[in-house]
């Protein structure tokens, strides 16, 4: 039995993938048997000159001790949780801030040439480097993050999948009348993307929506103005029985993120048995999703979008066969792996 | 040797862009140099392959971390007044290189849209850094931008002090510089302008075409240039092609219908990179060339272009022009009283409208005036700007001696222009006792106690396997 603190930087507020994978990571270290707690600063990123201040409250925390008992483990997570100090440190990193890094230069950062911005990107890619180099050993989320780990760092990483919260709980259904969208309504996730690819689709399929976020107002306005409220579903509130039952009753899972970093979303499509149509440039997805055996990859255009879902719909069997086929991949995928790694990482050390 | 070089490229339309891409391909050409060119827009995959082996096209958000990952010898900063250069504008002093200054006046490269953001506070400190002398009146001019007072403010000084050198095109302008900001390294680059391998230049079949050039800073002074086209046309037909930005167009559209001209006499900049006069189609249907630089201290290879194809030039007499041979439009006399043929018409700032207009009018109905202009200005260019490999050859130099040198020290820079964002950090770990040092990062080399088992001192990459993704499988 080990004590192990898990470092969780929330966003008050917000639950999104990386608020259930800190929760199902402490659940599943329960369940081995050790003591797991998770310690959560909150994180803010605005206005900038904020930000390391933010990062420098991590970095102010000694978790070697809880009380009188050493902890033999922690592991942090996402920025800026890995600037914790523990002199048994194991990150499994689910992502580094994105808008200082790949996504800096697109339209989802908004870190600019000015003085400030290249000072605060400088500073940050130096004290990211030396507090990821500081652990026992650096895991990622997904191939997707340990590349851009590499890329901007060089700091090597092992990528460590583990199942999505709705794994277990998954069934297929028969293939319905609409292709379903999940996730946070935020642009980065593109979900204008396929309301605009709807416009397109000739096959009388529906779309149903099911997620929140800051961009609802301007999806509503763009079903609206594209005159697609009789074939657009938007749910709001949706528990995660109703998802559950949604995914069972899809013809398919349209999912084009831009540069997602692991996507719950298409393990859930997989272990429901759905094909997944997701874009080129969507990361994560892309680890799962072979063109033709798991699903659909195209260009991120509504018309290529369009098309690959009229394909599923002119041949359900297809869209049969392209989901058992994801199943088969995403039931390889456990917790039992990734616990193993991540407690095997700090042995030798502490503890 | 490995080099940063923060240029705009083509289609981003500054008079810039053709210059630095043939020097970029010369300078990587059979050498050892490594050269990754920073733009600040555009898809770098594009602009790239034109530029020949050795030399890669990035975007300027990359440099950051490229430059930490895999440091740089120096970077080299090409440097003018015009918003396509703004975006290099908060590297050039944090991460000081070889300053090539195109303009002694970056004031409206600072301030534009893509550069550094709006901050009033620090634009008043960047004002007053640079004029200390005038520190009272600072506070007093937030009704900026007037465009004569901020060539007061050119906002160069914590460049100049910073840069490891400092690269200009003319050596009056050097002496200029040297002599307001005592103490700052600055060198002569010579300049050349590649041309057409043979002068072409046809007989005009209509109206003549006058092209006016080096109108791409926001201070262009097309509307003189306008204003004496019309009073040219009501004696004799001519037209008036301006060559410059894409995003000069809609501004020149204003200047033409302000200052009367009919719509059809002028063709305004192109929305094609051919509307720079860096391409070599882009003076083959002007007969004349007007190229009026507004500031004293701006150098750009449009005038050299226009002499390189041959065509007579109406160009600003200024003080740095002093060894040119120029027509005086009012005599038709040498302007300095030389006895070598001109290769210009010179037109005198005090003067210039008046001028101008005689120059145009000139030009415009005496076709032997223009055919020897011409000649003699393609005999001079040949003479002493043909030699791009001059340029090449100093910019070798330079480049050899600057890396040996060390970054100068700005004295007192503005805060925000060295912000590295931790500011606030520190302040709350000084009110912490700690020392401000919130990461720990400058005490390591002091004696360690058991405490200091928390933060290791060796940062490693450790060889981590190569089962990727396979720990988390069945």
């Amino acid at each position: 039995m080990k004590r192990i603190i898990v470092c969780a930087a929330q966003v008050p507020f917000v639950a999104g993938g990386a608020e259930a994978l800190t929760s199902a990571l402490v659940d599943r270290l329960r369940q081995r048997g050790h003591r797991a707690e998770v310690v959560a600063l909150p994180f803010a990123w605005h206005p900038r000159r904020e930000m390391l201040a933010n990062a420098a409250a991590w970095r102010m925390l000694n978790l070697s001790y809880a009380g009188r008992h050493p902890v033999d483990l922690v592991i942090a997570t996402r920025f800026p949780s890995y600037f914790v100090r523990h002199p048994n440190k194991v990150t499994w990193l689910i992502h580094q801030h994105r808008p200082a890094y790949e996504l800096c230069g697109t339209r989802y950062s908004d870190f600019t040439h000015d003085d400030a911005d290249v000072g605060v990107r400088d500073s940050l890619f130096t004290l990211d480097r030396r507090m990821l180099a500081e652990s026992r050993r650096i895991f990622t989320i997904s191939r997707n993050v340990a590349a851009r780990l590499g890329r901007f760092t060089g700091l090597r990483a092992t990528p460590l999948h583990h199942p999505p919260p709705l794994a277990g709980r998954l069934a297929a259904g028969p293939l319905g009348d609409y292709v379903l969208s999940v996730g946070r309504l935020e642009s980065i996730k593109r979900v204008d993307l396929i309301v605009r690819a709807m416009r397109h689709v000739r096959s009388p399929l529906r779309l149903v929506v099911a997620g929140d976020g800051s961009e609802r107002p301007a999806i509503e306005r763009l079903i609206a103005e594209l005159g697609l409220g009789g074939r657009v579903e938007m749910r709001r509130e949706v528990d995660s029985e109703a998802l559950v039952a949604l995914y069972a009753g899809a013809l398919a899972v349209v999912y084009p993120p831009y540069d997602e970093d692991y996507g719950y979303v298409t393990l859930e499509a997989f272990l429901a048995r759905r094909p997944v149509v997701t874009a080129d440039d969507s990361g994560g997805p892309l680890e799962f999703v072979t063109d033709g055996v798991t699903g659909s990859v195209c260009s991120p255009e509504p018309e290529a979008l369009a098309a690959a879902v009229d394909e599923l719909s002119a041949d359900r069997a297809r869209a049969s066969r392209l989901g058992a086929a994801g199943f088969a991949r995403a039931d390889a995928i456990t917790w039992d792996g990734a616990i193993d790694a991540l407690v095997g990482a700090g042995d030798g050390a502490a503890g | 040797m490995r080099l940063a070089w923060f240029t705009p490229l083509s289609p981003r339309l500054s008079g810039l862009a053709a210059y630095s891409a043939g020097i970029v391909a010369e300078l990587a050409r059979g050498s050892d140099l490594e050269i990754d060119v920073y733009v600040g827009d555009g898809d770098p995959a594009q602009l790239g392959p034109r530029l020949g082996s050795g030399v890669a096209v990035r975007a300027a958000h990359d440099f950051v971390w490229r430059r930490q990952r895999r440091p740089y010898d120096l970077a080299v900063y090409q440097l003018a007044n015009a918003a396509s250069h703004a975006y290099m504008m908060g590297y050039v002093v944090r991460y000081p290189g070889l300053a090539v200054l195109h303009d002694t006046v970056l004031h409206d490269a600072r301030r534009a849209p893509g550069g550094p953001e709006p901050n009033p506070g620090g634009y008043r400190a960047e004002l007053r850094y640079e004029r200390p002398e005038l520190h009272d009146g600072v506070g007093g001019i937030s009704g900026l931008p007037v465009p004569h007072l901020l060539a007061a403010w050119p906002l160069l000084r914590p460049i100049l002090e910073t840069a490891r050198r400092t690269a200009v095109h003319d050596g009056g302008v050097a002496d200029e510089l040297r002599r307001r900001h005592p103490g700052c390294r600055i060198d002569v680059l010579r300049f050349g302008v590649a041309g057409p391998d043979e002068e072409s230049r046809p007989e005009p079949r209509g109206p003549i075409v006058f092209a006016a050039v080096a109108h791409t800073a926001r201070v262009g002074g097309i509307e003189r240039t306008l204003r004496a086209l019309r009073r040219v046309r009501r004696e004799t037909p001519a037209a008036l092609r301006i060559l410059g930005a894409v995003e000069e167009a809609a501004r020149a559209a204003a200047d033409v219908r302000a200052a009367g001209v009919e719509a059809g006499a002028v063709t305004l900049p192109a929305a094609e990179p051919a509307g720079d006069v860096s391409s070599p189609d882009s003076l083959a249907g002007a007969d004349a060339c007007v190229a009026l630089q507004d500031r004293p201290g701006e150098v750009t290879d449009s005038w050299l272009r226009c002499l390189a194809a041959a065509r007579p030039t109406i160009v600003s007499a200024r003080a740095r022009l002093a060894g040119v041979p120029m027509l005086d439009p009012r005599s038709w006399r040498d302007l300095h009283g030389g006895s070598e043929g001109a290769v210009a018409v010179g037109i005198e700032p005090r003067h210039e409208e008046e001028m101008l207009w005689l120059a145009m009018r000139r030009l415009a109905v005496d076709g032997d005036l223009r055919r020897t202009l011409g000649a003699r200005a393609r005999s001079w260019w040949e003479a002493r700007s043909a030699r791009h490999a001059w340029m090449v050859e100093d910019y070798r130099r330079l480049l050899r001696d600057v890396t040996r040198e060390p970054s100068g020290e700005v004295r007192s820079p503005p805060a925000h222009m060295r912000s590295d964002g931790m500011e606030l950090a520190r302040r709350i770990a000084d009110d912490c006792g700690l020392a401000g040092d919130p990461f720990g990062l400058g005490v390591r080399a002091a004696g360690r106690s058991a405490h200091d088992r928390s933060v290791p001192l060796t940062p490693a990459e450790r060889p981590q396997g190569s089962d990727p993704v396979a720990r988390g499988l069945r």
